[in-house]
């Protein structure tokens, strides 16, 4: 169409043009804008009032960071367009940029755009009607190069035919120069633009590549009557190149873009997200268990991820206790919703109604999420994946003895016929899994082991994010210990109905199979000490310390030698943890943190004696509280000499969980190296173990009868001959990059 | 979208497994298994069955198993449209097509579905249901069939999909066994073949769903009735209503009977409910609008049975009714009880 006119819309054209004050528009087109010039912006807002039709159309200036924002503003007022300003003293974000101007926009269609772009009609029309049509779809158009001659100041009129003749399509084939889409449908579901790319460059092509992930594709509009064109202007990367920063931000866009599978982005940058509901839904159910609620509500709102809502559901309890701990948090997204008794299935599908967000996190109301739990769940989230989950700890609360189980990879076979694949309350969901595979309202037990078995049955897939997501309270309490002779024999209920669509036989050679399906790997990253700040009344008293003080000429023995022997002797089958302290101001003994109170202290120090040497018997005393509050005791009557002074105090864990060894360790020396062998039986927990040892490292020093001189230790894993070695070797040398596998692997 | 259908020797089961391509979305489940093993399929069967079980996730190219005839390419081009999708596997050699065949009422279990089976069953119709995902097995006879499938699991993951689509689709795996070369589903003008999502309505595009659905299906000779994709929800539920009481049709136990119900009411309580709120919505409203008359009758009915004015006083009661399968029948019968 060439009207051959000056750019001077009519004022019923203008009157389509939607203003702030408008009820909803019918389109929204999003310019991300700073800083670029008024003569490109005011061409382009002519362009897209020409272009509107008899579209109600919005235009969203979304200014960041401009230096004046007058400009834009000015602008705005002229052409009724809206303008959101986001100061920023930072470097350019496209993303994040064009993410404030379509949550700012007042339709659910949405185009984002640059401010070079110049659309023809009936361009929105048609882009408008390929989103309503195609809803799950990016729409896209590639624009079209105005030749130089076609600069900001040397285009007067809109001569679209002329434009259409001299322009060439945009060589590099990439995601064109608009994206048209529903805000609700997809683009607020993918998290949008991700804001981790700063200045410009792959954010489209990432999105792109995400949407196809999350199950939705683009569409290249082919119609002749819809045409952007590109103002002609200085190559944009030909500045960036000038700028090493830009180049830098540049080659971490593409990494992002190359290396990052997950489809779910910004999931940490905001404590509230920008689109009218939050990321994910914390679902938990709650029954006269206030004592634990508070914590666990503690462990949600200390997540990387705060783009949260909580639901609690009070599935009749006989006070209104967890309904008190709710309000004393003071925080909007903690909901609280009392009910009469109807049981936890239909108490967590009655919450699932309730739930704003797309993807549902189950929590139970007595566990402790880690604070990444939340982010790696998104993380994780690729490619027709539906849910993730991740590992759990699971925490005797009589005992505090810890476990970690890592589960296993997501399938049917591993739920139904494999053990310890995966725990309910480590599970993210999508919503409508839930409302397909609902939780049973009729089962008195095994409801959350019968949901997941229907979402392996259906043939969903999730995925395990390599990390423990829990801590998993075990106690008499729980549903578990509760019913537990019962619910052993009805955990096969689900499966005996199951059962009728596979034969005997068949369920027995998958449930052979299913015993050497492998654990997945799980890095720790300090997991135990992070949830000592909720469990501290719980440790208190199933902890003791030994504060062993020995003398080193006395029995021939370096610290180092002494603690070797102690975790090869006797000693080493007790859960502990071994501490070698050499204090400044001299002297030294070496503390063990024995879990299970005084007894296996007692015990404890009697086996010391059998190693040191030391003389009669041993007395145990407490010493007072250590920062945790547990008891130390000490052991013995030996003095202490000052034979060497360090230069800094030292201290070596060595936690060595007993059901993950095989036979008792063994400690050599060659030269000034120590090393440690272990021959295990389950490699998570030797992961576990690798992360406790590699901070340990950072510290050791250990002195000899010459003075302090480092040296070098090393341990050595011994493993069943069908252990997965290779997934092993890629976890230590997260940690230690110079370890190898050879006969024995070395870790140092 | 590359397809294969897999129907072993050993086994009474069928798999439909989906291959994503270039341009394709990614769907949640790539392999649909039927606890049905089809005696024989149709050419071009498979091919319907996958692009209306897989619409939502294809684009760029279709590549069916089997092979489909120059008239149904050109339909499935037109069914996936506006998206440019070529169609693959096209056997422009000549092949009989059945046409003389039984009716197959697809039930959803609504309240609409019963309408239908009022108003339009005739003796040699044959029933047709997707059973619960929960459920073992498939239960035939000669005049039903529910089908144990986990095309379900397609449903509703993202708002646009249809629960019509999956279930004409999964119903052509007997369409041949049966006999059936007619369909009939009980979608109505709210719910034909789009849903809405939260506070966004998206319209249809300019050729009706329905007039594409029909043109695809009648490429094989297989007629698509849609009796009530002019009439409103209101409309249907008188239609559904009348008569006896007694006489309405329970639903089956299915856990989307009513779940178009149940579900935006729940949304809309959690989005707009608070405890001093005054009862739901009226049918003027924009989210009444898409309930049925009856069912806001019923549950101020209810309420009033109970001597509740909002809905933290009626609260637990109809919470507990919502998240089973009930009628309005079933839930007004329900609140006379409680009342009592």
């Amino acid at each position: 169409m060439n009207d051959g006119s000056l750019i001077d819309p009519s004022a019923a054209m203008a009157a389509r043009f939607v203003g702030p004050d408008d009820p909803g528009p019918d389109i929204s087109v999003v310019i991300g804008y700073r800083d670029w010039g008024a003569e490109r912006l005011r061409l382009s807002l002519k362009a897209h009032r020409a272009a509107v039709g008899d579209l109600s159309c919005e235009i969203v200036i979304s200014d960041y960071g401009s230096r004046d924002p007058s400009v834009a503003q000015g602008l705005a007022a002229e052409y009724g367009a809206r303008v959101i300003h986001t100061p920023v003293d930072g470097v350019w974000n496209r993303s994040r940029c064009l993410n404030i101007g379509v949550a700012a926009a007042r339709s659910d269609c949405v185009v984002t755009t640059d401010t070079d772009m110049l659309f023809r009609p009936p361009t929105l029309s048609v882009i408008l009607n390929a989103i309503r049509a195609t809803p799950q779809a990016v729409h896209l158009l590639q624009c079209k190069n105005l030749p130089p001659e076609y600069d900001e100041r040397s285009i007067i009129a809109f001569d679209w035919d002329e434009f259409e003749r001299v322009s060439f399509f945009r060589p590099r084939w990439g995601m064109g120069g608009l994206a048209g889409f529903s805000r609700s449908l997809l683009f607020s579901k993918l998290g949008g633009y991700d804001e981790r790319m700063e200045v410009y460059g792959a954010e489209d092509t990432d999105l792109g590549e995400r949407l196809q992930r999350a199950g939705f594709f683009m569409n290249w509009i082919d119609e002749p009557s819809a045409r952007i064109f590109h103002i002609w202007h200085e190559p944009t990367l030909n500045t960036i190149r000038r700028n090493k920063d830009d180049v830098a931000a540049l080659e971490r866009n593409r990494k992002i873009y190359m290396s990052d599978k997950s489809f779910v982005r910004n999931t940490t940058m905001r404590s509230q997200g920008l689109w009218g509901r939050p990321l994910c839904s914390v679902l938990m159910t709650t029954r006269n268990r206030p004592q634990f609620l508070a914590a666990a509500i503690r462990s949600v709102l200390s997540q990387t991820v705060q783009d949260f809502e909580i639901v609690v559901i009070d599935d009749g309890s006989d006070t209104d206790a967890a309904g008190a701990i709710c309000k004393e948090f003071d925080d909007p997204r903690i909901r609280y919703v009392p009910r009469p008794r109807a049981g936890v299935g239909a108490a967590r599908n009655y919450g699932l109604g309730l739930a704003r967000a797309d993807w549902i996190v189950i929590h139970d109301d007595d566990d402790l999420m880690l604070p990444t739990r939340l982010e790696r769940h998104f993380d994780t989230l690729e490619a027709g994946m539906v849910g993730t989950y991740g590992g759990w700890i699971d925490f005797e609360q009589e005992t505090g003895a810890l476990t970690f189980n890592a589960g296993k990879a997501f399938s049917y076979d591993s739920v139904a016929f494999g053990a310890r694949a995966l725990v309910h309350g480590s599970m993210m969901l999508h919503r409508e899994v839930l409302a397909r595979c609902r939780y049973s309202e009729t089962l008195p037990f095994t409801i959350d082991y019968n949901m997941v078995l229907q979402v392996a049955r259906a043939g969903y897939r999730l995925g395990h994010t390599g990390h423990y997501a829990i801590l998993r309270r075990v106690h008499d309490q729980s549903v578990t210990a509760a019913f537990s002779a019962d619910q052993r024999h009805l955990t096969n209920q689900p499966i005996a109905i199951l059962g009728n669509e596979i034969t005997a036989a068949e369920q027995a050679r998958r449930r052979e199979a299913a015993k050497t399906l492998p654990a997945a790997v799980c890095a720790n990253h300090g997991a135990t000490a992070y949830f000592r700040q909720f469990l501290a009344e719980e440790f208190e008293f199933r902890e003791s310390f030994l504060v062993w003080r020995w003398l080193p000429p006395h029995t021939g023995l370096t610290p180092a030698r002494f603690l070797a022997s102690v975790i090869a002797g006797p000693c080493f089958a007790r859960s502990f943890d071994a501490q070698c302290v050499f204090p400044p101001k001299g002297g030294a003994h070496a503390r063990f943190r024995v879990v299970g109170g005084r007894a296996q202290a007692l015990d404890m120090a009697r086996a010391l004696e059998s190693i040191s040497g030391a003389p009669d018997e041993a007395a145990v005393e407490t010493e007072g509280r250590d920062s945790y509050g547990a008891p130390i005791w000490s052991v013995g009557k030996t003095n202490v000499e000052r034979r060497f002074t360090p230069a800094e105090d030292v201290s070596v864990f060595l936690p060595l969980p007993e059901a993950a060894i095989r036979a008792r360790p063994k400690v050599t020396f060659s030269g000034d190296e120590a090393v440690l062998h272990l021959s295990v039986i389950k490699a998570e927990i030797v992961t576990a173990f690798l992360e406790e040892a590699a901070r340990a490292f950072t510290l050791l020093r250990y002195a000899t009868q010459d003075g302090i001189a480092p040296r070098r230790h090393g341990f050595a894993f011994a493993m069943p001959s069908d252990h997965d070695k290779s997934a092993f070797l890629r976890v230590a040398r997260a940690h230690f990059p110079n370890a190898r596998a050879g006969n024995s692997q070395r870790c140092a | 979208m590359r397809m294969k259908v897999h129907r072993p020797c050993d086994a009474v089961a069928m798999t439909l497994t989906a291959e994503t391509e270039t341009y394709d979305g990614m769907p949640p489940i790539t392999q649909i298994r039927f606890d049905y093993r089809p005696h024989a399929l149709a050419r071009g069967h498979p091919a319907i069955s996958a692009a209306l079980l897989f619409d939502r996730y294809t684009n760029g190219a279709f590549n069916p198993a089997g092979h489909v005839s120059p008239l149904t390419a050109e339909a499935l081009r037109r069914w996936f449209a506006p998206r440019v999708v070529t169609i693959g596997g096209v056997d422009a050699a000549p092949h009989a097509v059945s046409e003389i065949g039984r009716r197959m009422l697809v039930d959803d279990g609504t309240y609409r579905a019963a309408a239908m089976l009022r108003l339009f069953r005739r003796p040699g119709d044959v029933i047709f249901r997707l059973a619960p995902l929960t459920a073992v097995g498939t239960a035939l006879d000669a005049d039903s069939a529910t089908v144990r499938t986990n095309a379900a699991a397609l449903l509703g993951l993202r708002s646009t999909v249809s629960g019509a689509l999956i279930r004409v689709g999964a119903a052509f795996a007997l369409l041949q066994d049966y006999g059936v070369n007619e369909l009939f589903i009980p979608e109505t003008a709210a719910s034909t073949l789009h849903c809405r999502d939260g506070l966004s309505v998206v319209g249809e595009a300019t050729e009706s769903k329905v007039s594409k659905l029909q043109r695809l299906l009648a490429s094989v000779n297989v007629r698509l009735e849609a009796p009530f994709a002019g009439l409103s929800e209101n409309a249907v539920a008188m239609i559904a209503d009348a008569g006896s009481m007694a006489s309405a049709p329970q639903p089956v136990s299915d856990p989307d009977a009513f779940g178009f119900e149940r579900a935006y009411h729940a949304r809309f309580l959690a989005t707009h409910a608070t405890a001093a709120d005054s009862l739901f919505m009226t049918p003027e409203s924009d989210w009444g609008g898409l309930l049925s008359r009856r069912y806001h009758a019923t549950v101020r009915g209810a309420a009033a049975a109970v001597g509740a004015t909002t809905e933290a006083d009626l609260g637990a009661r109809f919470v507990m009714a919502r998240d089973r399968a009930y009628t309005p029948y079933a839930f007004a019968r329900y609140a006379e009880t409680a009342a009592a």
